[in-house]
């Protein structure tokens, strides 16, 4: 495993590779792609003409892997989805990222990408919401928007004519995330979905997960909370005891909802390490689990509770096999 | 002393002369890295990591059209039989980066990831010869484990001639014996030559056997890499069904523990004890000193300088051991007009010795 080190016992181990045997023989039955190595040949039909896609070259007449990955074919066209390459942005993807370099209007920000992309000041909503030219005043106070190493969320705006990746913010539900966790996972248990935003009402946490693999769990924040913001910088007047006391306020996070926050994240954490595909169900329905069984949110990334979800996800794979068949 | 037994026909470490030692591949072994392998060949123990392709870290670097891949080879202080702290960027590391660097490139298709670097390093934890060829095997593990794409498998291994003999896969022992050690590497399926090097003299005749052995040694192990990213494609083969489970460590580490014997076809002269050709020797100098000059790689140079011996890192287009010697011909077809006779030629050579 990647990212777990586990020391399983006997039992556990026994369990473990009934499972995974189970899991293998469930793929196979539903086996249509084939998968491939560098170099391997990919067998197609030259008769009724094909387009070479991403991951494939041309040698000698036959076409040939560039990539490990499984092969996909859509209509003509033949390419190989690599497993565990880096994020491939597509336009509209909500992506999360890292602020990593404040540049002369514009953010530069790490989100997995071979590149790092790019958030211009002015395809961002400024924080007062008014539409205008921004004015060299607002390129100085970029520092109070985003600073260095604060998580952002965006949408993937598009690239750029010198190949550069552009992003933009332009409403209430992007921007700086905070009083949470960020998790990184390999993009591709990522899939694109209409969702990407949930607001889990039950346990008063929002879960955003990155298409590019970064996973933001965190307290959940009624938008509108920018306009508090900006409230206290027009109320320069008020004591500054006072001022204390409401940052505190605005700050403190009740520690029901930061057990809730840890255990979401520690099920992200255990799909991830297992390779499965992370969706909000999935992901809900592995925490409840946990806390339907009384695991302790420490024991989540525990041997026991590793083997379990490998064994729910076979059983719930089984029934959904029913169900087609 | 004696490196092949003459009554059995047994090297010291009781290996046949073409046979290789027990390898074993492992990837994911690094967790924050892009890709990540554990490469061992007998005693040689070898890990790289590749992160990339990602934001070129020095701007002046930036190659705009293509990918700029960069290398880092290392040896641990505790790799070698005595201890002792290796001062970092050392000469021959440097080299042996260098090497690397430009045997990977030559099979990554960088032009498909513009305004990116690729950073490979390699680091030997237990050093008992062939150390490059590990990282090599290494590298293109963690390579293809980090999903860039590449032409070809890039697999290398080295070979040796001691007691009238062509040895494949040299350990410590016989590489210190001071005979000739050439490292091969191949691109395996496009059947293709990435790097040759050879810091010895050898006539033609029988560096073509030696070649030969390091050739067939290079395809074994692909054969073996090939394996290992199978075994690890099979599990995420479940991945893409919405399936699966990583458990290659599992895997590999319980079935994958195998040696591979290369037994050859080709037939190795009996009359061993000719007089060394002076003009194949020639041959051989000619494209040394002539690679080091036009390739104007002040590393490679600086190697070709040294030894005066064949150092060519050939571009990936070089077809095979014919493709070399077609290089050889025209190139001593040249040289005879610059260079009358050995007695010239040797001038040439000497003060590039003093200097060193």
């Amino acid at each position: 495993m990647r990212d777990l080190q586990l020391s399983l016992n006997q039992t556990q181990r026994v369990r473990l590779q009934a499972a995974l045997q189970q899991l293998q023989d469930l793929a196979s039955q539903a086996a249509g792609s084939s998968s491939v190595t560098v170099a391997d040949t990919i067998p197609v039909n030259n008769e009724d003409g094909i387009l070479k896609g991403h991951g494939t070259s041309e040698l000698d007449g036959q076409v040939v892997a560039t990539l490990c990955g499984v092969v996909e074919r859509v209509n003509k066209l033949v390419y190989v989805r690599a497993l565990r390459a880096r994020y491939k942005p597509e336009v509209g993807d909500i992506i999360v990222g890292r602020v990593i370099e404040i540049a002369p209007k514009r953010w530069r920000l790490e989100i997995n990408f071979s590149q790092d992309a790019v958030l211009m000041l002015s395809s961002m909503n400024l924080p007062d919401g008014i539409q205008r030219r921004r004015t060299a005043v607002d390129e100085l106070n970029m520092r109070s928007i985003f600073e260095e190493n604060d998580v952002v969320c965006a949408e993937v705006r598009g690239f750029q004519h010198d190949g550069s990746l552009h992003l933009q913010a332009r409403s209430q539900k992007y921007g700086k995330l905070e009083r949470g966790q960020l998790l990184t996972v390999p993009a591709y248990l990522v899939k694109r979905r209409k969702q990407h935003f949930h607001h889990l009402e039950k346990y008063h946490v929002s879960l955003i997960i990155g298409c590019n693999g970064f996973i933001w769990v965190g307290e959940h924040l009624e938008t509108g909370e920018n306009d508090m913001l900006e409230d206290r910088e027009k109320r320069p007047e008020t004591s500054k005891s006072n001022m204390i006391c409401e940052e505190q306020e605005l700050t403190f996070t009740p520690l029901e909802v930061r057990q809730h926050v840890c255990r979401i994240a520690n099920a992200v954490r255990l799909l991830a390490a297992l390779g499965f595909i992370l969706t909000v169900e999935s992901i809900m329905d592995t925490a409840e689990a946990s806390a339907s069984s009384n695991i302790e949110i420490k024991d989540m990334l525990g041997p026991e509770f590793y083997v379990q979800t490998v064994e729910r996800e076979v059983q719930r794979r089984i029934l959904l096999s029913r169900k087609r068949g | 002393m004696e490196y092949v037994n003459p009554l059995t026909g047994f090297r010291l470490d009781g290996r046949r002369p073409n046979e290789m030692r027990q390898i074993r591949g492992e990837i994911g072994v690094v967790a924050k890295a892009d890709g990540s392998a554990l490469f061992e060949m007998g005693n040689t123990k070898v890990i790289a990591a590749v992160y990339g392709p990602r934001e070129v870290r020095n701007k002046g670097q930036q190659i705009n059209n293509q990918a700029l891949v960069r290398c880092e080879y290392s040896m641990a202080n505790f790799s070698t039989g005595d201890r002792r702290r290796k001062p970092k960027g050392d000469r021959r590391s440097t080299e042996i980066s260098l090497v690397i660097r430009q045997t990977m490139e030559a099979s990554i298709l960088t032009h498909l990831m513009p305004h990116s670097q690729i950073d490979i390093f390699v680091q030997v934890l237990q050093a008992d010869g062939g150390t490059r060829s590990a990282c090599i095997n290494a590298a293109t593990l963690a390579l293809a484990d980090a999903g860039i794409p590449m032409r070809d498998i890039v697999t290398s291994c080295s070979a040796g001639y001691l007691c009238s003999t062509p040895l494949l896969d040299l350990n410590y022992v016989e590489d210190s014996a001071g005979g000739p050690d050439v490292a091969v590497g191949i691109l395996a399926k496009m059947d293709k030559v990435t790097l040759l090097q050879m810091d010895a003299k050898l006539p033609m005749d029988i560096f073509e056997n030696v070649m030969q052995l390091a050739i067939e040694g290079c395809k074994a192990v692909a054969h073996y890499i090939r394996e290992v990213n199978w075994l690890w494609e099979e599990r995420e083969d479940d991945v893409s069904q919405i399936v699966a489970v990583k458990c290659l460590h599992h895997v590999l580490s319980a079935g994958a523990r195998m040696g591979f014997h290369v037994i050859f076809t080709h037939h190795v002269e009996s009359a061993i004890f000719r007089v060394l050709q002076v003009i194949f020797c020639l041959k051989v100098f000619l494209l040394g000193v002539l690679t080091s000059l036009l390739m104007k790689d002040t590393a490679i140079h600086g190697m070709a300088a040294r030894h005066i011996e064949v150092d060519a890192v050939m571009e990936w287009w070089m077809p095979g051991i014919q493709g070399f010697q077609q290089l050889v011909q025209p190139i001593e077809l040249r040289m005879e007009w610059w260079m009358p006779g050995i007695q010239g030629f040797q001038q040439l050579v000497q003060p590039i010795e003093l200097r060193r």
